[in-house]
């Protein structure tokens, strides 16, 4: 069995946290905002919690492949995020031109990091297919 | 510029596996593959690393193709 790499457990553990953060400060902020109608400079604050988490999430990745000590699955873990940027700027130049002309739907911009996701996925695809090895799920 | 390597042949030479190579140097046995098929063309370090574990001068080890 393919044994689970330091760097690999100290990034499930960071994005253990910052999920944590994230979950906690989504609640927080809905429930105090929304519900208590916190305003001023506190719902700044609060909303600015799961969005900086989001951040630290993209760092987190960023983190991995520089503590990645393999330099053949750095080069992948590199690919991978590179296509997951490209993929989601794409789809967000699409999406946003399309929303322009009223032809689609407003999406909040912070569900970007749905088509980054997906563009991860699609970078572990395009690794197996061209170097015959799908990298790591960061 | 392409570069082609006898790493296959050394290793088999020597009857070591994929993974004991891998091992050897501190890398994943994918890396050791992506090297051998020419998918992957290693940094001068690690080719000087592959280099110490066999014994041999680096240009014996990575030619030009």
């Amino acid at each position: 069995m393919a044994q689970i790499k330091p760097a690999a457990i100290r990034n499930l553990k960071r994005t253990g946290v910052i999920m944590a953060v994230y979950l906690a400060g989504i609640l927080a902020a809905q429930y105090l905002i929304e519900r208590q109608g916190v305003s001023g400079p506190l719902a700044y604050s609060l909303a600015l919690v799961p969005g900086f988490a989001m951040a630290a999430l993209f760092w987190s990745g960023g983190e991995a492949i520089a503590e990645t000590d393999d330099e053949f699955m750095r080069m992948l873990a590199v690919r991978q995020h590179l296509i997951a940027a490209g993929f989601a700027m794409s789809v967000a130049s699409v999406w946003g031109m399309l929303e322009m002309f009223e032809l689609v739907e407003h999406i909040n911009p912070f569900f970007i990091v749905v088509p980054w996701a997906v563009g991860i996925f699609v970078g572990m695809i395009v690794n197996r297919i061209t170097h015959g090895v799908w990298g790591q799920c960061p | 510029m392409p570069v082609k390597n006898r790493l296959r042949v050394l290793r088999a030479e020597r009857e070591w596996s994929q993974q004991q190579l891998a091992d050897a140097l501190a890398v994943s046995r994918q890396s050791v593959n992506a090297i051998e098929t020419g998918k992957y063309d290693p940094s001068l370090p690690l080719a000087f690393r592959i280099a110490d574990v066999f014994g041999m001068p680096i240009e014996e080890i990575f030619l030009r193709d």
